[in-house]
């Protein structure tokens, strides 16, 4: 597991804990308007990105390997 | 973070039964009896489209583009002109998707759909559009537009070219619910769909298990409807004695609440929460489970609103593709594009451009079919209090919102809070449906009115009729 991926799965298990958030397949997260929130606020204040810049769909946000590719696709 | 599996229930040996030629077999036939009373003689359509897309993956997406043809010509061959207008759409779609590669489709679409209703209502009554044709047009732009807007954003995303046979289904409104696209677009079934036997035979068990639910809870919604309100049903035995509704109905509540003691409204209010809540689940349930049946594993649209603690969560967890479909197209791109302001600003701007803004949108062109069919009465009446229940829902959901920021992890709550917290969630919502109920036009005041009286402020109804001038 890589860096940023390691740092990313504590960063997405601190903003679900104490929730029951369902994985499905392929790793992703049936992450609530909340989470996604936080998941957008992580991504531009850690990697500076402008997400809306970019063609960011919610759903790009809600595997892990998503946000490793949006991270990949955006730095 | 606690994970749950929901892809691989922990059912081997059902999967396994479900995964070979008579356990296929049996999930055809069980679908067609059980989708029967929703779609009549096409359930038998469906089985066998169920079973042609769970005999080889690569049929899959044929058959169930087939199967949506099939069915959008049952539903529109008897009215040419709304065949006419379906098809007109989609190839102008096809068309179009193939042109445009970036820029503003998007807002053409919407500005094109305003300008086909705007064209609609004007040419209403005249030889060529009869009043019920011209609604039964306005009926079909909701449901096409959003499921455009979600194939646009899709087809925009991809490099190659994608074969359209395989994802037509996705744009064709064979699931009629209002406009909302369950199972979203082309990019999120395709996430959803079954990629091998086991995930194919998990998909079609929570199909099953969908259907029965379903079931249950039609027949619980009959039962609660004939007991509360005396409505009569066939799913009851006609044995089964009748008796004086305890409870008024929601019409008769707005008409004369102060002719019913003030627990009798309360509990008509929940009765109708509820009421809305067991529709809205078997409704959703059956049409997940025809997609879940077909391979693609899509999530429940309903999941248990009545155990949710906060307004967010009811939300969500009510009607979960009416609430993705607001989140994309309004929510999210909204949060984005204001990224100078604090997340709190960014958060109740976008929520209220969800909840308020693109509510009162959505329901605007929903209701278009009462203006084109000349009850501009009716309309009005819908919208006004349309603009109410968006704006108290924003107010609601920016509220919760705000909290949910302040507090990002949630307390563990006594069971005494927590039903309390439920309690106060059901409330909220229940009243809110007073701003909800469609039905016959109903003016604003006896809306007002209903509220005033359920904390026992009784106010001259007749001097409210006298002033509104009904």
């Amino acid at each position: 597991m890589t860096d940023r991926q390691e740092h990313l799965t504590a960063f997405l298990a601190s903003i679900t804990a104490g929730r029951n958030v369902p994985i499905r397949a392929g790793g992703e997260l049936q992450l609530d308007s909340l989470a996604l929130l936080q998941v957008v606020t992580y991504l531009e204040q850690e990697y500076a990105i402008r997400l809306s810049d970019w063609d960011v769909e919610p759903d790009d946000l809600r595997s892990v390997n998503g946000i490793l590719a949006l991270i990949e696709r955006c730095t | 973070m606690q994970p749950v599996a929901v892809e691989h229930p922990k059912l081997p040996r059902v999967e396994f039964v479900a995964s070979t030629p008579p356990g296929r077999l049996w999930i055809a036939v069980f679908s067609a009896v059980a989708l029967a009373p929703s779609f009549g003689y096409l359930a038998l359509v469906f089985a066998a489209a169920i079973g042609l897309a769970s005999f080889r993956k690569t049929w899959r997406r044929p058959t169930v583009s087939a199967l949506a043809v099939i069915v959008c010509l049952f539903e529109f061959v008897p009215r040419w002109q709304a065949l006419a207008l379906a098809t007109c759409w989609i190839a102008l779609l096809l068309v179009w998707t193939q042109i445009a590669r970036k820029g503003r489709t998007v807002p053409w679409l919407h500005a094109i759909s305003a300008l086909l209703l705007a064209s609609i209502c004007v040419s209403r009554g005249t030889s060529f559009l009869g009043g019920v044709t011209a609604g039964t047009l306005c009926a079909l732009v909701p449901e096409l537009l959003w499921r455009s807007h979600y194939w646009i954003k899709w087809r925009l995303r991809q490099t190659g070219q994608p074969p359209v046979w395989n994802n037509l289904f996705a744009a064709l409104p064979f699931f009629a619910a209002g406009g909302v696209p369950f199972g979203k677009g082309p990019a999120y079934l395709a996430k959803h769909e079954a990629a091998g036997p086991t995930e194919l035979a998990s998909s079609q068990i929570e199909g099953v298990k969908l259907l029965l639910l379903a079931g249950l809870w039609r027949v619980a919604d009959a039962a609660l409807q004939w007991i509360l309100w005396g409505i009569p049903t066939s799913w009851l035995p006609a044995w089964t004695p009748f008796h004086r509704a305890p409870l008024p109905s929601m019409e008769l509540l707005m008409r004369i609440p102060a002719s019913f003691a003030l627990w009798q409204r309360w509990a008509a209010l929940y009765g109708e929460l509820f009421h809305a809540v067991l529709a809205l689940a078997w409704f959703g349930h059956t049409i997940v489970a025809a997609f879940c049946l077909l391979g693609f594993h899509i999530p429940r649209n309903t999941q248990s609103p009545l155990t949710a603690t906060t307004i967010v969560d009811f939300w969500g967890r009510y009607y979960f593709y009416f609430k993705e479909l607001l989140m994309d197209f309004f929510f999210f791109p909204v949060f984005l594009k204001t990224s100078r302001l604090a997340v709190l600003w960014r958060t109740m701007l976008a929520t209220a451009a969800a909840a308020f803004l693109g509510n009162l949108y959505y329901h605007a062109v929903l209701y278009s079919p009462i203006l084109a069919a000349g009850d501009t009465r009716g309309f009005r009446s819908l919208l006004s209090a349309r603009i109410v229940y968006c704006g108290l829902l924003a107010a609601g959901l920016c509220a919760s919102m705000a909290r949910a920021l302040k507090q990002p992890q949630p307390r563990t709550a006594s069971p005494f809070r927590r039903a309390a917290q439920v309690f106060v969630v059901a409330t909220f919502f229940a009243l809110l449906h007073v701003w909800n109920y469609g039905g016959p036009p109903i003016p604003m005041e006896r809306r007002l009115h209903l509220w005033k009286t359920l904390v026992g402020v009784e106010t001259n109804l007749r001097a409210i009729q006298f002033q509104s001038g009904r």
